[in-house]
């Protein structure tokens, strides 16, 4: 196929992403009198993540209480909210960033609801010491921001997917789309970009996240100069469904969202949550309980179907039935998004489930300071994919609340910008690059084919970096990715139809998830301890006297430049010496 | 106990493929286990048997309804509706047709009027 540009569009503010946090990136740069286009790979208000959330948005137990009348607790405050953050962060998170976090939220929450979003719950999630999780389920919420998006004046580009930024050198100039349903190829020109396309689950086999998240913000960013941080925690979600194959990857609900004491087992029905987090049990965090739960597995004591099990069965009958009647709408009926869980479990109650930790979220990415502004000038980013908020683990609620605040600071800030600077012609070697990349796609390339790729990038995250690391497993992942990069560039492709072509749009995808990978393996060697999502088989202890640091990471043509970053602390003082993970609110008696 | 991994058995599947003008059936062999989704399947033609099969899906789970077909007439999603024996899975809605099973999906709000194919000239786009 050759290839070249049908056209070139210009707006003020261009946005990757349409859902969550990137309506939110449009809406407020559109408020600010920015002319905006938001662009999405998939369907506006049915694809990415913030659809699938169950429905946790978190903001402070007092805020909860005085705004919206739930049950909330006096005691609680933006502060308290933001030193939960930071100890379950595991200290790692940019504290700056996590009191603004914590002081916009409720605010953000209060525009939902004015805009017309239902709070159908209240609830206490693990992790936080007062409840906060006012339940707003994620599909509800996109189609909320879908319509108003609509409504707004935006420009809104779907079924389009951004593969490559264009930059000078004086920063970002805009970037180059493939139009899915016409095989097209356009630039678009912008004063401001704002990168709101997620995590990068999808390179793990097992995952909750839908099919979008593949990394592609992370690497554009990566490759264009910006700095990735905090790239050894992807986060994991202890309890997902590993049978039957229709519900591999589905989220287990009820434990989850703190709904029913559930008991997590072994083969041998030991509670091994014993082991790791003794006060806490099952109702630890998350980075926890994955760990746990994939050191079960590693050692020979999983499930039938390798996992681990989870049971109801210490609970009455009775008890068990009326929960149902209680529980928030989407999840009455025993339903696990869009399934219902008698379908293939008809004993509820009877039977343990077989769950396995699943992909669920990326706690590290692109970095950014409180304005949501990259290294790269004129480059954003906001949401799911930034480094900063969550440090080492996210607390559950927190990635709804996510998209609101840092959306609207991205589109604030980005308007703001745009206003200052005008639009520059990409440089034309980027452009043919770009051009070259979907021209290197096709029936005569002598590669691997875009199935194999993307499997194999599924293998070595996986097999060789999973939950549990070491160095030896992560060098051969290193080293596999490394062959895998001398083949990307000739990916075949079987299928020369131009519309809507998968196998093109999936052989884009894999260099970003590549790219990601390849941070995650890199930034996972290099950090020799324990801590968050982060498990080292080879140093298992966390040490707060050497690793209490972010890591940066750049890479310039091939080479890679990690720097340690102190980190940023400014409300609460941060821990020293060493302890066993998992063990980190052990002598702690507020929780 | 439901949860077991029964044994696979091998399920003809007969899709349709074109666009609105002009479509034809292609059967499939597809090794399928019980708990099997209809898209399961799909996803095993795409990976397997045929890389240039079109369909849509982004969730996975029964929210998006971005994989909507119709299996023997009846439109459902594809995620959480199970593959069973001789289906014949066609787009959900012919004349919303682009390619083999990817549709143009519903819009989600009555005012929409977004772009979906960018096709031509966009001048009233460019400045």
């Amino acid at each position: 196929m050759n290839h070249s540009i049908c056209q070139e569009i210009c707006c003020d503010v261009l946005v990757i992403g349409t859902e969550g946090t990137g309506a939110r990136v449009a809406l407020e740069a559109c408020e600010q009198g920015a002319d905006a286009i938001a662009v999405t790979k998939g369907f506006l208000g049915r694809s990415g993540a913030t659809l699938t959330a169950d429905g946790e948005i978190d903001i402070d137990s007092r805020s909860a209480k005085t705004i919206f009348g739930v049950a909330g607790c006096p005691d609680d405050s933006p502060e308290e909210f933001a030193k939960d953050m930071i100890v379950e962060g595991d200290y790692l998170a940019d504290q700056r960033l996590v009191a603004i976090h914590t002081q916009e939220a409720p605010q953000r929450v209060k525009e939902l609801v004015e805009w017309g979003a239902t709070i159908e719950g209240f609830i206490h999630a693990p992790g936080h010491r007062y409840p906060r999780g006012l339940w707003i389920p994620g599909l509800k919420l996109t189609r909320l921001l879908a319509r108003r998006l609509v409504k707004s004046g935006v420009t809104i580009l779907e079924n389009t997917l951004v593969f490559e930024l264009l930059h000078d050198s004086d920063g970002v100039v805009g970037a180059v789309a493939l139009n899915l349903p016409t095989g097209n190829i356009f630039i678009l020109r912008s004063r401001a970009v704002v990168l709101a396309t997620g995590g990068a689950m999808r390179v793990f086999p097992l995952t909750t996240a839908p099919e979008e998240l593949t990394g592609d913000g992370m690497a554009m960013a990566l490759r264009c100069g910006a700095v990735l941080q905090d790239m050894e925690f992807p986060m994991f979600l202890p309890y997902c469904f590993l049978t039957p194959p229709a519900l591999r990857g589905v989220i287990f609900p009820y434990d989850v969202s703190a709904l029913l004491e559930v008991h997590a087992l072994n083969r041998h029905g030991e509670r091994y949550m014993a082991r790791w987090d003794p006060k806490r049990m099952e109702r630890t965090t998350r980075d926890i309980n994955s760990v746990a739960a994939a050191m079960e597995i590693r050692t020979g004591k999983g499930s039938h179907a390798g996992g681990t099990y989870l049971s109801f069965k210490h609970l009455p009958r009775n008890l068990i039935d009326f929960s149902t009647q209680w529980f928030p709408g989407n999840l009455q009926g025993w339903r696990a998004a869009g399934f219902r869980l008698r379908d293939f479990y008809p004993n509820i109650g009877e039977e343990a489930w077989e769950v396995a930790p699943a992909s669920h979220f990326w706690n590290g990415g692109v970095s950014i300071d409180e304005h949501c502004a990259t290294q790269v000038p004129g480059l954003f980013a906001a949401g799911e994919g930034t480094a900063g908020i969550h440090g080492a683990n996210r607390l559950a609620g927190n990635a709804l609340t996510m998209t609101q605040v840092w959306g609207k600071r991205a589109g604030y800030y980005a308007a703001k910008f745009a206003k200052k600077n005008k639009l520059r012609k990409p440089p034309k070697e980027q452009v043919e690059a770009a051009l070259r990349k979907v021209g290197q796609l096709n029936q005569e390339s002598s590669g691997p084919s875009v199935v194999e790729v993307r499997q194999e990038i599924r293998r070595i995250s996986g097999d060789l970096i999973g939950i549990v690391r070491e160095e030896k497993t992560l060098r051969d992942a290193l080293s596999a990715i490394e062959d895998l990069r001398g083949q990307i560039n000739r990916q075949h492709v079987t299928c020369s139809d131009p519309q809507f072509n998968r196998e093109v749009s999936e052989g884009l995808q894999n260099e970003n998830s590549l790219d990601v990978i390849d941070a995650v393996v890199r930034a996972s060697l290099h950090r020799q301890e324990s801590r968050g999502a982060l498990y080292r088989l080879d140093y298992p202890e966390t040490d707060n006297d050497r690793w209490l640091c972010n890591l940066a990471l750049r890479r310039r043509e091939c080479e890679w430049a990690i720097e340690e970053v102190p980190v940023k602390s400014i409300h609460l003082t941060l821990p020293s010496g060493k302890r066993q993970y998992g063990r980190r609110r052990e002598n702690d008696h507020s929780s | 106990m439901t949860t077991v991994r029964e044994k696979q058995q091998t399920i003809t599947v007969r899709i349709r493929r074109g666009d609105r003008e002009k479509s034809h059936l292609v059967d499939y062999e597809v090794p399928i286990e019980k708990g099997q989704s209809v898209l399961g399947v799909l996803q095993y033609i795409y990976d397997h048997l045929d890389h240039g099969i079109g369909f849509s899906a982004s969730c996975r789970i029964g929210l998006c309804a971005s994989c909507l077909v119709r299996v023997n007439g009846k439109v459902v999603r594809a995620c959480t509706t199970m593959a069973e024996k001789d289906m014949l899975i066609e787009p959900y809605k012919d004349s919303a047709t682009i390619r083999d099973l990817i549709t143009e999906l519903p819009p989600l709000a009555r005012e929409a009027k977004w772009t979906v194919h960018i096709q031509g000239s966009m001048q009233d786009m460019e400045r």
